[in-house]
């Protein structure tokens, strides 16, 4: 008899097969698009879509994780907007910080945050839809109040730092590439080589499971929404180095749901237990060609959530028949 | 030679030591209830139980459905806390208020539900909670090579043979139960409590992990045991305590218990089997009929036919193919050839809903995922596939909805305060009492059940028989997949052995014996010696 292929390694595990499809998908976008109008791939247009890659991929980052550990978090918006305005009040005349105090600063209140989100989810039993649905009203509430709900904004040339940050380049690759590197890496090896990694992925596989076995599962969860919370917190003041302005209102606004998307074609289950951090970057990638794409056929920008919805949906739709074919085999 | 000799004495002193502390522990109780009582809303699951356990001691506990077993093991593990009582360890008072504290005080659980990630792999499954790691406390790096060297050893010893890398979820029943038994030996506890290994182990996986049991004992572990299979309680279990309601009704030391004491304490009465009414097989078209049904391109081919009213046992060990056969014809996997017949029809099956149209019915072997709706309440679950019949014109009709639900509670015994309550309260038995109910119910014309007594109490296995008969006598065909012998010889009119995929074998009348079932089973022209059974038969 042959041999049963369920009892044998899992060859690739689903996620890693699905970074292969992302990747081929983004490969032919890429092609396709430079070869129908090849300003994209000027230095320009290309450095942008790295930049923005790289800022979404920071909190996607942090939602990957969050839904690897079998939860979810919606207030990653808000909180941009929220630590966007933060700091650049706290960088400006009335306060006049410096920039590392305000990082500081800015990084203790995400990690509150973070930690308040586990812990009401883990200690009240709350679900985490509705925890984090809470801070995104919330927080995107008190930004608008903090300001008036008026525009803030710093001046580059006061602020040099800040802006480089967000909007310089080394080598001609955007300076957030390098931070993201220096995020990937070690949190790549946090979930795929580490112990409390791995069991972020059995919580998200079976919680009854994890916690009948001795795994401190709530400390664990925590831990997974307050890294979520850092990484948003990163990708937030970046996001306003760049721009170099935060409208209270507008900023971030979305990008729960664009880190979601990311993970999703990243191959993350939003049940829990599967993904891998690099697919994520791959799926975020994606997800800001998409929005070239738009532009550069000369669609009107309106198209975005069209075309990004569609993609998302066609990459679910060709999964689950890939996994169901390679069940039933 | 003189020079070696203290080397040899070296080699041999853990055995020694071993030994030795397997006599002076004998003695020593090293668990200890008193009066531990439970309750959850409406019900009393545990009062005022009391037991003790000592090393190299197994102690056995039975009771019918809903007894409090599992209540009992749960506050064992530090999942579940008293109202009251103490419980202590080596004569210390201890409370476990999380699992950890149970871990630590040396107790591994064996759960009755399986409780493994599916999305991870055997290794990362069977080490979860002790990975092993290089590296300091504050950042544990994954030592995958040492991960998958001890989890081969581990997986070995239980008769596996799974790669350690394998993804989980995609293994079967058994094999996920054997991975789960595995788990908890690698834990190297004292204290080790199963609740319910066997009960989707056939013979031989069953009779190797009893071996291990005993193995265990002679080095001093103390394990309690929790069966509804009354043989395995008697060939291994030093005493056995019976649970009924709740309450400790009886200890029975290894010479007193019979079957009959066992059963009489356990139901507080006296149960009578019935014996087979003369089957009621009908000559008429088959009611169901598989030609060549191939799995896969380059897998056997599959054919048989049920009689109307005719129940047919399918026996095999553990990964045979039964299952895989049930879920096929039942169309939930897909099947690469073949042809289905119900009542002499050719029907199309190509998903669940077609299988249901075409007036099939299946059990399957895994309640928690596949058959019952855990948050809904039990009536909503036994009513469910005949909602549409119920009411009319498509509306939802509650109160024949709980006739039905009242009608197989009384039928099949489910215990319960209220069918109002939601099937996660139920006690394991008496969920797989309303997933059966839920099938039952829609009265099909041939029914598939994939082990539908795991985890029943003796009492309801016997109204389950009856139901089924009867339901045959009304022209209902059965194909009755079990890794139970007993069950397989006491309701079969005619057995279908499979081994590897493929029917390895007929046996009707008087062949219907275990020696020939568990001949073919294995593979085997010639008739095995038992022990050989044991050891080739997960392979
Ligand atoms: N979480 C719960 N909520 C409410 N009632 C519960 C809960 N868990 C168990 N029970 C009830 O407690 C009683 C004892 O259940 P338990 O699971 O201990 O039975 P058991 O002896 O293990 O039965 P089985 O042989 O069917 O496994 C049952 O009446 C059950 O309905
Ligand atoms: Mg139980």
């Amino acid at each position: 008899m042959e041999p049963d292929r369920r009892l044998a390694p899992a060859q690739f595990t689903e996620a890693s097969l699905q970074v292969f499809v992302m990747c081929g998908l983004l490969a032919l976008l890429v092609f396709v698009t430079g070869w129908w109008n090849p300003q994209f791939l000027s230095a320009y247009s290309l450095r942008s879509v790295l930049r923005d890659t790289a800022i979404w991929s920071l909190f996607a980052l942090g939602q990957a994780i969050v839904i690897i550990s079998g939860g979810i978090d919606l207030s990653v918006g808000s909180l941009i907007a929220f630590v966007g305005v933060l700091a650049l009040m706290l960088l400006g005349d009335d306060f006049g910080l410096a920039l590392p105090t305000v990082l500081v600063i800015v990084s203790s209140f995400a990690v509150f945050v973070g930690v308040l989100h586990g812990s009401l989810i883990c200690g009240l039993n709350l679900q985490p839809f509705l925890v984090t649905l809470c801070s995104l009203l919330i927080l995107r509430g008190l930004a608008r109040v903090m300001t008036h709900d008026r525009t803030v904004s710093f001046d580059a040339g006061e602020h040099a730092l800040l802006r480089t940050l967000g909007a310089g380049s080394l080598c001609g690759v955007p300076i957030p590439v390098f931070i993201l590197a220096g995020a990937l890496v070690p949190l790549g090896f946090f979930m795929h080589h580490t112990v409390p990694g791995r069991y972020l992925y059995a919580i998200g596989s079976n919680v009854d499971a994890a916690r009948y076995s001795g795994v401190r599962v709530n400390a664990l969860r925590i831990v997974s929404y307050a890294l979520c919370s850092l990484l948003t917190a990163v990708a937030a003041v970046l996001e306003a180095g760049d721009v170099a302005s935060v409208p209270p209102s507008n900023a971030g606004l979305a990008y729960e749901m664009y880190g979601i998307t990311g993970a999703v074609l990243g191959g993350c289950s939003l049940r829990g237990g599967q993904g891998s951090l690099l697919g994520v970057v791959v799926g975020m990638a994606t997800l800001r060609v998409i929005k070239s794409v738009v532009i550069f056929f000369n669609l009107s920008t309106y198209w975005t959530f069209a075309v990004t919805g569609l993609v998302l949906l066609a990459a679910v739709v060709v999964d689950s028949l890939v996994r169901a074919r390679s069940q039933s085999r | 030679m003189a020079l070696l000799e203290p080397l040899f004495l070296a080699a041999a002193l853990p055995r020694y030591a071993a030994i030795y502390a397997a006599v002076t522990a004998a003695a020593l109780t090293c668990l200890d209830l008193r009066r531990v009582s439970k309750s959850f809303p409406g019900v009393r699951a545990l009062q005022d139980v009391s037991l003790s356990l000592s090393a190299g001691e197994v102690l056995g506990i039975v009771g019918e459905n809903g007894a409090g077993k599992s209540t009992l093991i749960k506050i064992l593990g530090g999942i579940l806390r008293p109202d009251a009582g103490e419980l202590l360890i080596d004569g210390q008072p201890r409370i476990f208020r999380r699992v950890r504290d149970a871990i630590s005080a040396g107790i591994a659980l064996i759960h009755q539900e399986l409780n493994l990630a599916p999305a991870l792999t055997v290794a990362e499954n069977l080490y979860l909670g002790k990975q092993p790691h290089r590296g300091p406390w504050w950042f544990p790096v994954t030592n995958r090579r040492k991960l998958c060297q001890d989890s081969s050893l581990e997986l070995e010893r239980v008769g596996l043979s799974v790669s350690p890398r394998a993804q989980l979820g995609r293994l079967d029943l058994a094999r996920q139960q054997l991975v789960e038994i595995a788990k908890a030996l690698a834990d190297q506890s004292r204290i080790l409590v199963f609740d319910e290994p066997t009960s989707s182990l056939s013979g031989p996986e069953a009779d190797r992990l009893l071996g291990i049991i005993e193995e265990l004992r002679r080095r001093g572990v103390a394990i309690i045991y929790v069966s509804h299979r009354l043989g395995e309680i008697q060939r291994i279990a030093d005493r056995v305590v019976v649970l009924r309601d709740g309450r400790h009704v009886g200890t029975l030391s290894k010479s007193e218990t019979t079957h009959d004491r066992l059963i009489s304490l356990m139901v507080g009465r006296r149960l009578e089997f019935a014996d087979r009414q003369g089957s009621a097989i009908r000559r008429e078209a088959a009611g169901l009929e598989i030609k060549n049904l191939r799995l896969a391109p380059n897998s056997p081919e599959i054919n048989f036919s049920i009689q109307p009213g005719e129940i047919v046992g399918f026996a095999g060990i553990v990964g045979a193919g039964r299952t895989e056969v049930a879920r096929a014809v039942f169309g939930i996997t897909r099947r690469h050839a073949g042809e289905i017949r119900v009542h002499g029809q050719v029907v199309r099956i190509a998903s669940p809903v077609d299988a249901i149209r075409a007036g099939l019915a299946l059990v399957p072997e895994d309640r928690k995922s596949l058959g019952a709706i855990l948050p809904l309440s039990i009536s909503s679950n036994v009513s469910l596939a005949v909602l549409g019949r119920l009411g009319r014109a498509g509306r939802y009709n509650r109160r024949a909805e709980r006739n039905v639900a009242e009608r197989f509670r009384g039928l099949l015994g489910i215990r319960t305060r209220s069918l109002n309550a939601t099937v996660l309260s139920l006690s394991g038995g008496n969920q797989q009492k309303v997933v059966l109910a839920k099938w039952l119910a829609t009265e099909p014309k041939a029914l598939i059940l994939d082990e539908p007594t795991r985890g029943v109490d003796v009492g309801a296995k016997q109204e389950i028989y009856r139901l089924v008969q009867q339901l045959g006598q009304r022209g209902m065909a059965v194909m009755l997949i079990s890794s139970e012998m007993e069950e397989i010889l006491a309701v079969c009119d005619r057995v279908l052995v499979m081994h590897q995929g493929a029917i390895a074998g007929e046996l009707t009348g008087g062949d219907v014996t275990e020696e020939n079932i568990m001949r073919l089973a294995v593979g085997g022209v010639d008739t095995p010696h038992p022990n050989e059974v044991a050891a080739n038969g997960t392979r």
